[in-house]
């Protein structure tokens, strides 16, 4: 099931549906991007996509190892994509730029 | 010598006649990310990030620089992080209090990756800035994981059909799986303009 959040910092308006479409745009506009994920027994990853809205987006696995939790985040752009090997109980998320080109994020979501 | 002669020719006759018809060499692509470089050179709030933007690129040293600096700030607030390579840029791995280091994080990319960093990884990865799902349906073809005409659509359907878009009432293919988690797909994924290949 897609479940969406809206977002409001300031004037800016993120919209946020993982599992569909996540994303960002400049001032008074909602935006969407996309989180997808995949799992095998030993492999996660994350990949988030910003459509063409100013901001970016940022994926991130986390596992645990021997209990204690690893984040392994990929890089803060328009397509972000991160892998992680090992350990147990993979969690997969997102954040969002929500001002154009500046350094306000939404909190990590995770799907 | 001749082609300045041309140039200069061509050049008089714009002048004279108004027109360029039969000048034209090649002419310079336009840079992509020219707009994209223009409004972070307006956002920029140190001199790492004024320095580095100011001739229209991002350079591996400099990419390296605004890194550093930030893994740096990390550390200086009590956490740690580190980086690590994948697909020609980085990656970070923050083990522990990740929630103390998610407090600090935003604070050190300002001024030193928040502009930086996605420039150096769009501009890598993409470097025609292409819409990130056509960018990995072109990887996909050129590493033969799937054959042409396949685009943008085909492979968010073939995301969906691998269960990765988290739909829930859609049928998992199998195949569509074991596709979309293979060596070729990571290495794709990791970096759309790789072709599949180098990882």
């Amino acid at each position: 099931m897609k479940r969406s959040t809206r977002v409001g910092v300031g004037s800016v308006v993120g919209a946020i549906a993982l599992s569909g479409v996540v994303g960002v745009m400049p001032a008074n506009a909602a935006c969407t991007a996309l989180g997808t994920k995949g799992d095998t027994g030993s492999l996660s990853w994350t990949r988030a996509k910003s459509n063409d809205c100013a901001g970016n987006v940022q994926a991130r696995v986390l596992r645990y190892i021997s209990s204690y939790p690893t984040a392994t985040d990929g890089p803060k752009s328009r397509n972000s994509y991160v892998s992680a090997t090992g350990g147990t109980g993979a969690g997969h998320a997102l954040r969002i730029q929500t001002t154009a080109g500046g350094s306000t994020w939404t909190n990590w979501d995770y799907f | 010598m001749k082609r300045h002669g041309k140039s200069l020719l061509c050049v008089l006759a714009t002048v004279i006649a108004g027109v360029s018809v039969g000048c034209s060499g090649p002419q310079p692509t336009p840079d992509p990310y020219s707009e994209d470089f223009r409004q972070a050179k307006e956002l920029a709030t140190s001199d790492l990030e004024r320095a580095v933007l100011e001739d229209g690129k991002v350079t591996r040293s400099e990419y390296e620089e605004a890194m550093q600096r930030y893994v740096a700030c990390i550390g200086d607030g009590g956490s740690s992080v580190t980086l690590k390579e994948q697909g020609g840029y980085y990656v970070y791995q923050v083990s522990g209090d990740i929630e103390h280091y998610d407090q600090i994080s935003e604070g050190c990319a300002r001024g030193t990756t928040v502009l930086i960093e996605p420039l150096y990884v769009d501009v890598l990865t993409n470097p025609d800035r292409l819409d990130p799902d056509e960018a990995l349906a072109r990887c996909y073809v050129a590493a033969g994981l799937v054959a042409a005409p396949f685009g943008a659509q085909d492979l968010r359907d073939l995301m969906t059909a691998a269960g990765a878009d988290g739909s829930v009432g859609t049928p998992i293919d199998p195949a569509a799986v074991e596709l979309v988690n293979s060596e070729k797909s990571m290495t794709c994924m990791e970096n759309p303009s790789s072709g599949g290949k180098d990882r």
